[in-house]
């Protein structure tokens, strides 16, 4: 069993409605119920009262004309005692409130009587008497001695051809009439009353207990004798109780009838009526709680496995569909979303084979990928051993071009020493072109070797820390000569707070070597100036010549070892060699910069920098 | 003037002609007696028979036997191991001439031959076998 808040919420407005309606309605019926009960009672008992008015009219006029008839029949005519007494015996027999029957001649002597008493005679009784002048007598009712029953005598003449020739009495007793009306019992202590039109009681449901029989003085008893119906609340009845009477005239008799109830008796009936009510209420609202539960199940549970199955599907769960057969809008909306589910789930195949084909695009692609990463690794091996192909290509090239320049720069220079015999000044000149040349192609062969090394990553810079000092001593003299031999003036200068570097002391030294002898190469007249300075990153190195210059768009190109100009075409500059670019390259791999500033004429300045680096142990 | 070379046999060891020719020239001037051989082989036999006091061998050497390889037999020689040789290579590869001392040689000589260098190394490390003897 699964509550959920909606068919608890249902629930709760249900049970309020149904408990807040029957409270009402209960607490209505609570206030009018007394007058509810009371307007039932007297209704139900003014229609006894009626019934048992119209009961005891026809049965009391019943008796006159029995007896009357009686009095004309033949036989009494006739006198014949024994006759006599078989026919008023019947009639007794039929009559059982007719309590005896005599029959009298004029005379007054008794002919025949019911029963067995002894026969009398009659004549000084006034009844008799008035029968006698050919009247008839229906006396007051009066009470038996003895037993008090309420009791009437009827005395008729009795007739032929004109005569009176006897008389006839009859002694009623309406105890025997109203046993049936005594026996009506009202509630718990309620009673019928009969009253005749003197206020006498005739008939009672307790008749024993009725202390006075005379209830002439009682007002209900005048208002029904005074022929009215009704219903009478709160007064004090024969028995000193408070009673609700209703009332009802015989009105062939003059008589009354009441049917009286204690109060007691209603306010019993409506205190049963409100524990009925307050039952009734409790049951109906538990009755209205289950009706109520029931229902709210009845929707709660539709919504709870759609709002379940709408939880699956958000959870990615399309196999099952929403199971409500229900034609109302729950259904509809059942319906819906299990055609959303079919479409959710087309929409997901069709999802998933998107994602399946991209996934083997994918696939195809990373395959192909692969491929390609390996066929380049492959082209990179290829590469590598290509590169090492060109790197023992050009060891063995500069290997094999070293060996005739060993010949022809010995053999020139034994010549040019004039080792080999004297030789003329022309002659000599020539052998020092040679000389000459052959060693720039031997620098040639060398530079290029080194860029090859350079190019394939085979330099390693290898630090260690040294002073200026240190590393001039072992370039300036050299320059010296080189610069003495052309007649310029090789000067130097360093800031005097330069003293330790940390760099690769032969590639740092190569490259200032380089470029000093650059100046010192293409510089005719003047100096070449050497300065070391520092910023507050770098070492500054700075070759200043007073030679013949470079046009703008060149400064770049003579460092470049191949590319676009190449350095032999620039004018001026044939034989720079491959060292500027080698310059450029160790410069490069230490962090530093080269450059060079010039105009055309007026000298030029090559510049590099090294970075300050730290020394780990100075 | 007694030259420094003289009574000194030097044996240059190099396939080239002209190369052997040009170092005889340059050392005969200080005196040296300049022997030559063209394969290992021979340069192996020749060490054997003439005692040289210095070996300049070129380390590419044409045949099975070069330069490298003849230096390791002539060191592995008891009567021939104090002799000197310098190796002669116009590599500038470093690696080639770790591996020259490697096999045993005293010092280098790179190609193309200093002229006025050559003659000084080459006494300076006669003299410096000659005073470790």
């Amino acid at each position: 069993m699964r509550f959920n808040r909606l068919s608890y919420q249902i629930l709760l407005v249900f049970v309020l409605v149904v408990v807040v309606c029957l409270g009402v309605s209960g607490w209505f019926m609570m206030q009018f119920s007394e007058n509810i009960v009371t307007r039932k009672i007297s209704e139900g008992d003014m229609n006894l009262a009626g019934r048992i008015a119209e009961e005891v009219a026809a049965e009391t006029a019943s008796v006159k004309p029995t007896l009357t008839l009686l009095a004309e029949s033949t036989g009494l005519r006739l006198m014949e005692a024994t006759e006599v007494k078989g026919e008023i015996d019947r009639v007794q027999r039929s009559f059982p409130e007719i309590t005896s029957i005599y029959v009298a001649d004029v005379e007054g002597e008794q002919i025949a009587r019911t029963g067995t008493g002894k026969l009398e005679n009659v004549s000084r009784i006034w009844s008799f008497q008035v029968a006698r002048g050919g009247d008839e007598l229906v006396s007051d009712i009066y009470l038996k001695p003895v037993t008090s029953e309420p009791m009437q005598t009827i005395t008729l003449p009795i007739i032929d051809n004109g005569a009176v020739v006897g008389i006839l009495s009859a002694d009623i007793c309406f105890t025997r009439i109203m046993v049936s009306v005594m026996d009506i019992y009202i509630g718990r202590t309620g009673n019928v009353v009969v009253v005749a039109d003197n206020g006498r009681v005739v008939a009672h449901t307790r008749m024993k207990q009725v202390p006075e029989l005379d209830l002439s003085r009682l007002p209900v008893v005048e208002a029904v004798l005074a022929g009215e119906e009704g219903t009478m609340k709160g007064y004090t009845d024969e028995l000193g109780r408070q009673v609700l009477g209703s009332y009802m005239p015989i009105r062939e008799l003059g008589w009354g009838v009441l049917i009286q109830r204690p109060l007691a008796d209603i306010d019993a009936e409506v205190g049963q009526l409100r524990t009925t009510i307050i039952w009734v209420t409790i049951a109906a609202v538990l009755l209205a709680v289950l009706a109520g539960w029931l229902m709210s199940r009845q929707i709660a549970k539709p919504i709870g496995q759609l709002a379940s199955a709408s939880k699956r599907v958000a959870q990615g769960d399309l196999s099952t569909p929403v199971d409500v057969k229900s034609s109302n809008e729950i259904g509809v909306l059942a319906n819906s979303f299990n055609q959303m589910i079919v479409s959710l789930k087309k929409s997901r195949g069709e999802l998933q084979q998107w994602g399946e084909e991209l996934e083997r695009k994918v696939e195809e692609r990373t395959a192909d990928l692969e491929q390609r990463g390996q066929e380049l690794a492959d082209t990179n091996v290829r590469l590598e051993e290509a590169s090492q192909h060109k790197s023992q290509f050009l060891a063995n090239m500069s290997h094999e071009l070293r060996t005739p320049l060993n010949s022809i720069i010995g053999y020139t220079k034994l010549m040019l020493d004039g080792l080999e015999g004297d030789i003329n000044e022309e002659q000599k000149q020539d052998l020092q072109t040679v000389y000459n040349n052959s060693k720039h192609l031997l620098e040639l062969i060398n530079g290029l070797l080194d860029l090859s090394r350079i190019e394939a990553g085979k330099t390693v810079l290898s630090y260690e820390a040294f002073t200026i000092s240190d590393l001039l001593s072992e370039v300036i003299p050299g320059m010296e000569q080189l610069a003495r031999e052309k007649g310029l003036a090789l000067t130097y200068s360093v800031t005097p707070d330069i003293d330790n570097l940390y760099a690769d002391k032969a590639k740092t030294k190569q490259v200032l070597i380089n470029i000093l002898g650059n100046a010192i190469k293409f510089t005719n007249e003047g100096s070449v100036k050497l300065d070391v300075a520092e910023t507050d990153n770098d070492f500054v190195f700075s070759v200043t010549d007073t030679g013949m210059g470079m046009k703008k768009e060149d400064l770049e190109a003579i460092f470049d070892s191949f590319k676009q100009v190449g350095p032999a075409q620039i004018a001026g500059y044939e034989g720079t060699g491959l060292g500027l670019a080698i310059s450029k390259q160790f410069v490069e791999m230490q962090g530093g910069r080269i450059w060079a500033e010039s105009e055309p004429g007026k000298g030029s300045t090559f510049t590099f920098t090294l970075p300050k680096k730290r020394v780990a142990s100075p | 003037m007694e030259k420094e070379g003289t009574g000194k046999k030097i044996l240059v060891v190099d396939d080239r002609e002209d190369s052997r020719v040009l170092v005889r020239k340059v050392l005969g001037r200080h005196g040296y007696e300049v022997i030559g051989a063209g394969t290992g082989e021979d340069a192996i036999n020749m060490a054997q028979t003439e005692l040289p006091d210095l070996i300049l061998m070129d380390i590419r050497l044409p045949g099975g036997i070069d330069g490298l390889e003849a230096t390791r037999r002539i060191k592995a020689l008891p009567q021939l191991a104090h002799i000197p040789i310098l190796a002669m290579t116009a590599s500038v590869r470093p690696e080639d001439m770790q591996r020259a001392l490697g096999e045993g040689c005293s010092g280098f000589v790179r190609k193309p031959i200093d002229i006025d260098e050559l003659p000084k190394q080459v006494a300076e490390h006669i003299t410096r076998a000659s005073s470790t003897d």
